[in-house]
């Protein structure tokens, strides 16, 4: 018995089982190519528009899209077109496009698409409740960035427009910020 | 029995909590645009002014002119003593666009103050030049530095330069000045009962966008 018992305690063996796991991560970015131009042409140069991105994440891209606009006057109209990347390992879907503007103004009326997803916003002076501002942000002429899914390495053509009414008054600055909110497929 | 349904129930609800707190889960971020419109502006000062008056005038009708300009350099107000049938001077203006915004100059609108309806015996006439870069010596122009009443600017209202005028309306980019003279002429035939009132005219000069 005694040397069975020994013989025994030789034959055992262990298993490892090593799992290693990595999460996903959403992100939405902006990158290249990135256009703007405005109405006017070589023989009226008046109105002044930089659009550039900003922030720029290690990984690709940017976090924000800047819109500058200077000596505007009434009737006077900026077109961006940007571009929305995927540069996550999870597949982004939008699903809301927020505005919030300046102190002075109000969004006087909300715009959507067939779908009832916003396109676009009028701005009105909080004061006299004139429409001073029609800004759009759309991915093609009358369809909202939201409900897009975009997945890995994809990207989404977009379009940022503006337009200064003949209420907006001179010497004024007027601001706001889209915010695109977006989250996993549902 | 009661602590095991106690039990039960409890780990029922630890059960159904955590999976519900898993399935609320729902990862979101967001990206900005932020946009910022400056609108521009349009302003067109008087930079310098002159007021000729005849001394054929000055002595005929022992007429006198005084003017200032406003403060803001928008209004020159001039006033004048002793008018007369065919009384007349000269009005010159160097105005500069110092807004931000191309202006489109236009001829300017006369409006009287008067109630007694003697306007219809004003009349005007008025000459553009321009537009000229802001850094012009306009003392060297004919137009301006070295005009003479009688000879250039006729008591007829017709001018006698070698410049051409320009006609309105025209662009003034800005920064850039313009010229223009106005002839402001009382008729031969008004009425006996002008004597002594007082009739204030106001010149405006409309500047609009130009774009």
């Amino acid at each position: 018995m005694s040397i069975t018992g020994f013989t025994y305690a030789q034959w055992n063996d262990l298993i490892v089982i090593s799992n290693t796991m990595e999460f996903g991560h959403l992100t939405l970015r902006f990158v290249y190519p990135l256009d703007f131009s405005d109405i006017d042409d070589a023989s009226k140069d008046v109105g002044k528009l930089n659009c550039y991105y900003a922030d720029p994440d290690p990984q690709e891209g940017y976090k924000i899209l800047t819109i500058a606009i200077t000596n505007a006057y009434s009737g006077y109209e900026a077109y961006c077109d940007f571009t929305l990347k995927n540069i996550g390992t999870l597949p982004d879907h939008i699903e809301a496009v927020v505005i919030t503007q300046t102190l002075g103004l109000e969004v006087g009326e909300n715009y959507t698409d067939v779908n009832n997803n916003p396109v676009g916003w009028r701005f009105d002076d909080a004061l006299t409740d004139e429409p001073v501002l029609y800004v759009y942000v759309y991915k093609d002429t009358h369809s909202s960035l939201v409900c897009n899914t975009l997945n890995r390495g994809d990207e989404l053509q977009s379009k940022l427009s503006i337009r200064v009414t003949d209420n907006a008054k001179e010497c004024q600055s007027y601001g706001f910020q889209v915010q695109v909110m977006y989250g996993q497929v549902p | 029995m009661n602590t095991t349904k106690t039990f039960a129930i409890f780990l029922a609800v630890v059960i159904t909590l955590s999976i519900a707190g898993f399935t609320y889960a729902h990862w979101t971020d967001t990206i900005c645009m932020n946009g910022s419109v400056k609108m521009a502006h349009i302003l067109v000062d008087i930079k310098s002014e002159k007021v000729l008056i005849s001394t054929n005038v000055q002595r005929q009708y022992q007429s006198y002119v005084e003017w200032e300009v406003s403060l803001d350099r928008h209004t020159l107000e001039i006033n004048s003593t002793n008018l007369a049938p065919c009384w007349y001077i000269w009005v010159g203006l160097i105005m500069q666009n110092q807004g931000t915004l191309p202006g489109k100059i236009k001829p300017p609108e006369y409006t009287f103050e008067d109630s007694l309806g003697f306007e219809d015996y004003f009349e005007t006439k008025e000459y553009f030049y321009g537009p000229y870069p802001e850094n012009t010596g306009f003392g060297k122009l004919e137009i301006w530095g070295k005009v003479e009443i009688d000879k250039h600017l006729k008591s007829d209202g017709s001018v006698a330069f070698t410049t051409p005028s320009t006609p309105a309306p025209f662009t003034l980019d800005p920064t850039q000045k313009a010229v223009i003279w106005i002839w402001i002429h009382v008729l031969p035939d008004v009425p006996d009962t002008a004597m002594g009132k007082i009739v204030t005219l106001n010149i405006n000069i409309i500047d609009d966008p130009a774009v």
